[in-house]
């Protein structure tokens, strides 16, 4: 499952062919790409008005509505602009279980983002995490370079347990340019250790994309007979012969884990993706275009 | 279908057995999932897991259940009939009786009767089919069963571990008990493998009554021509101390005269040889005077061979060795001794009251006229004890003595007329008593007690109570059997120097006794433990020499006795006319034809039952 011929075949990259990735940008200082963003800046194209303040260019100045209202305002418009995305793939143990195994989807969906990233001239950084920073592959920009994010991808491997919280502490000192977008690709296993982490990237101006992954057995276990489960990632040892209402408590304590890392991320503008490995991740790539409102 | 051993299903026990132990003992499956989190949070919400819950329907517990079912099934031996089984055929009980008397080792068949007897029985038992049933009985002087049941691979064991005896079949009890064992509602069937040199007597079994099953007689050998010594037997040369006169009778069973030699041999030493001359069907009495101290002796018949050795040969323990030794103590001891020397096998040593001491080493004491406080070692005769004595005081002498009770069946009384005896026999005086708590009443008058048996402690005591001279009693033929049977119970463990085959030996051990070997021709031996106990040993069917030996305590050397078993008789050694038994001809009850059984099909669930046994140790083990 892990291995690059299988993780990308030839069919893979056609449907990424067929995908295109559209994104918020901010203003960058020189260079302008493709994307569209919803920063405001100075332009021909009319977006928004705000106030005048001092050092700002009089020929922004509209004076139509400085003739109606006496009140300076300045004309602001979208602009094209770079976009650098950073790819954050969990490479935890626990993303290795599931059919197939998250972490497998993961690195497809990295790519399929990274691809289109590349494709359209973005700056692309991606790099593995366990309980520290793995490999990172980048800043990089291109179509050329894009085979050597599928074989950086294709090389990965599913590390020890990981430390979300730390680990998108650490992530979030790293230099950065205003608007960048990170997109965090994860199973937040174990539960509880991402919020601290995802609210200093925000502090530091992150543009943060959650792809929440889950295997549907995750949600709807179907477990039979006498067990002992066995932790993929803390091989912690819990005997269990699960019975429907104790099935039943698992699945609303998951439902409510869920539900909680969504409402967390909407109230801090975090795009937030719940997928599921079963899923093509075409669906997760127009969701997450969807949940961006650009596309309807 | 039919179950055959519907007692094995009760195995079927161990299904909620297996269970309860499913239950109890969880197996449990390894997984892996990515998080046990909310496992453990949803666990320790709801409740602990109970130890005692559902039983869990695995692959395992099915397949355990499965096998357990099978087996229980398989040991109930069901029985298929139909297409399925291949056919059918009707349960059956064979009983096969095997004929172990000492005609069976006639050769006139090779190797003998007994042996192609034997490959008979066995060539039937391979015939019957393997679910029939089986009884053998050896058929010798007590019919025994030897092997009785459906394991036909036992039967044809039991089969090749028979002997056949050197003593004759008692036939009818062996029809009687193979007539018990008939099993109703089957096809029953009674094969009788043997000489049938019966004699007539034994050879009617229509007193029998009816017998419940189709009888069948397998005539072993035919008509053969034997020779045979027919008896053998000592007596006490008058007036000679420890010589004997052996009498032997030598008998023709044949059409033809014989002229066999007659060879007697005296503890090993071959002493005089006799040429015979037997006219057909005769017989010709031996009288040899045996040589002073021999102890053993043996006549064998030499010359043309015939088709029963076995009866060619006789034995006979003289017995001078094994006498028992009698102290008389009497100041007229010559009625008691000539009663007492009478008996065979004792030495009457007589003793005048007034040397009489304690020590003496007698097996019975007589005291007549006397008792001492202080008893001898050995059993003990009482005749008339005075009436201070310790064990026995007395009121003086009574002549209200008329003989009033009589306990006709004990031991003492074997072999009298004991209504002959209390109207025969007038005694003028006896002593007034009551029977003392030691002691019981074997011939009682309204004076007390006339003869009593008994113990003080380890000492068997016999006490008469009147004086002998003051009555009849020794001049009544009684006299003589009386006084026997009194020796033999007060000293019983004199052997007898022949016994007839398959007859039982007993011998009474003392204290002194640790243990008793009877040790039989074959060189085979039985053990018994001593203590004071009777021992009786009754495996004699075996013709020759039996070794008894006895340690004691406290003495290294064992004392060694022995008999002798003969297997010459004129019933046995006359091979010329053999006859079937008869039995009623048209016997009821008789079942032609039982239920129907079909073949039973343990096997095939055993081979399934390993199958399931390998799949469950694969799913165990994966």
């Amino acid at each position: 499952m892990s291995s690059g011929t299988v993780l990308f075949d030839e069919e893979f990259r056609q449907r990424l062919e067929r995908l295109t990735l559209l994104s918020r940008r901010v203003l960058a200082q020189s260079l302008v790409g493709e994307h569209r963003s919803r920063h405001r800046t100075f332009a021909a194209e009319f977006a928004d008005y705000r106030s005048y303040t001092q050092g700002d260019d009089f020929r922004h100045i509209d004076w139509n509505i400085y003739a109606r209202m006496e009140s300076v305002f300045v004309r602001l418009s979208e602009a094209n602009q770079d976009l650098t995305v950073h790819l954050l793939i969990d490479s935890s143990r626990s993303m290795e279980w599931g059919e197939p195994a998250k972490f497998f989807y993961a690195r497809r969906a990295a790519a399929a983002l990274g691809y289109i990233a590349l494709n359209r001239f973005d700056r692309l950084v991606a790099t593995a995490f366990s309980d520290r920073l793995l490999a990172t592959y980048g800043p990089t920009r291109g179509r050329g370079r894009i085979l050597g994010l599928l074989d950086f991808l294709g090389e990965l491997q599913p590390g020890a347990q990981t430390d979300i919280d730390a680990i998108l502490q650490q992530y979030s000192l790293r230099t950065r340019r205003r608007g960048d977008l990170l997109v965090l690709v994860s199973d937040l296993l174990p539960p509880g250790g991402y919020q601290t982490g995802l609210r200093a990237l925000l502090e530091r101006g992150w543009q943060i994309v959650l792809i929440h992954l889950l295997d549907p057995r995750e949600l709807d276990p179907t477990l039979r007979g006498d067990l002992e489960l066995v932790d993929q990632e803390t091989d912690d040892r819990l005997p269990l012969t699960p019975a429907p209402d104790v099935v039943e408590r698992y699945k609303g304590l998951v439902a409510a884990w869920c539900e909680e890392a969504e409402t967390f991320c909407k109230r801090r503008g975090i795009d937030y993706l719940r997928v599921q490995t079963t899923w093509p991740f075409e669906t997760l790539v127009l969701g997450y275009m969807e949940q961006r409102g650009l596309i309807s | 279908m039919t179950i055959l051993q519907p007692l094995a299903l009760g195995l079927l026990v161990l299904l909620p057995i297996i269970i309860l132990l499913h239950m109890l003992r969880v197996r449990r499956q390894q997984l892996a999932i990515s998080s046990t989190y909310f496992w453990r949070a949803a666990m320790r919400e709801i409740r602990e897991q109970p130890r005692l819950r559902r039983p869990p329907l695995t692959l395992l517990l099915l397949l355990q259940l499965l096998i357990a079912a099978l087996i229980a099934f398989g040991l109930g031996r069901p029985a298929v009939q139909g297409v399925l089984a291949g056919g059918e055929f009707q349960a059956s009980h064979t009983i096969l009786l095997l004929d172990a008397s000492a005609s069976m080792q006639a050769t006139d068949v090779a190797p003998n009767r007994f042996a192609v007897a034997r490959v008979r029985a066995e060539g039937l038992l391979n015939g019957l089919d393997p679910a029939a049933t089986a009884t053998i009985i050896r058929m010798g002087v007590t019919p025994r069963i030897l092997y009785s049941g459906d394991d036909l691979g036992l039967a044809r064991a039991a089969l090749g571990r028979a002997q056949p005896g050197a003593g004759a079949a008692d036939v009818p009890e062996a029809m009687r008990l193979a007539n018990s064992l008939v099993k109703p509602g089957i096809r029953n069937q009674i094969i009788i493998y043997s000489s049938l040199d019966f004699p007539p007597d034994a050879a009617d079994l229509r007193p029998l009554g009816p017998i419940a099953a189709t009888v069948k007689f397998e005539p072993i050998g035919g008509p053969a021509p034997n020779r045979a010594i027919t008896v053998l037997s000592a007596r006490a040369l008058p007036g000679v101390a420890n010589r004997y006169q052996l009498f032997a009778r030598v008998s023709n069973f044949s059409g033809d005269a014989v002229t066999p030699v007659a060879r007697l041999s005296a503890d090993g030493i071959t002493l005089e040889p006799r040429q015979l001359r037997l006219n057909p069907g005769a017989q010709v009495d031996l009288r040899w005077d045996l040589p002073p101290g021999a102890s053993r002796v043996e006549v064998r018949l030499t010359g043309a061979d015939d088709p029963l050795p076995l009866d060619d040969v006789a034995q006979l323990i003289l017995p001078g060795q094994s006498s028992r030794r009698i102290a008389l103590v009497s100041a007229q001891p010559d009625i008691l001794k000539r009663a007492l020397e009478a008996i065979p096998g004792t030495v009457v040593q007589v003793i005048p009251p007034k040397s009489y001491s304690a020590d003496v080493q007698a097996a019975v004491t007589v005291f007549d006229n006397l008792l001492p406080d202080q008893l001898p070692a050995g059993g003990v005769l009482a005749i008339h004890p005075p009436a201070a004595s310790a064990h026995l005081p007395s009121e003086g002498d009574s002549s209200d003595t008329k003989i009033t009770r009589i306990q006709g069946n004990s031991r003492l009384l074997e072999a009298i007329d004991a209504a002959n005896l209390a109207a025969s026999v007038t005694i003028n005086q006896a002593q007034r008593l009551k029977a003392p708590a030691w002691a019981n009443e074997v011939i009682g008058a309204n004076s007390g007690p006339l003869l009593l048996e008994g113990s003080l402690g380890s000492t068997p005591v016999v006490a008469l109570t009147f004086n002998l001279v003051e009555s009849n009693l020794p001049s009544r033929v009684s006299f003589p059997i009386l006084m026997a049977n009194i020796v033999n119970h007060l000293a019983p463990d004199a052997l007898p120097t022949v016994v007839e085959p398959g007859r039982p030996v007993s011998l009474r051990t003392t204290a002194q006794t640790n243990t008793i070997t009877f040790q039989r021709p074959s060189g085979s031996a039985e053990r018994f433990s001593g203590g004071g106990g009777l021992v009786t040993f009754a495996d004699t069917e075996e013709a020759g020499r039996y070794l008894v030996t006895e340690t004691l305590a406290g003495s290294t050397t064992p004392r060694e006795r022995a008999f002798t078993v003969n297997a010459g008789s004129d019933v046995e050694s006359d091979l010329r006319s053999p006859r079937a038994p008869r039995v009623n001809d048209a016997p009821s009850g008789v079942v032609a034809g039982g239920p129907t059984r079909g073949r039973e099909i343990w096997p095939l669930l055993a081979l399934v039952a390993l199958g399931i046994l390998a799949i469950e140790w694969w799913v165990a083990h994966r």
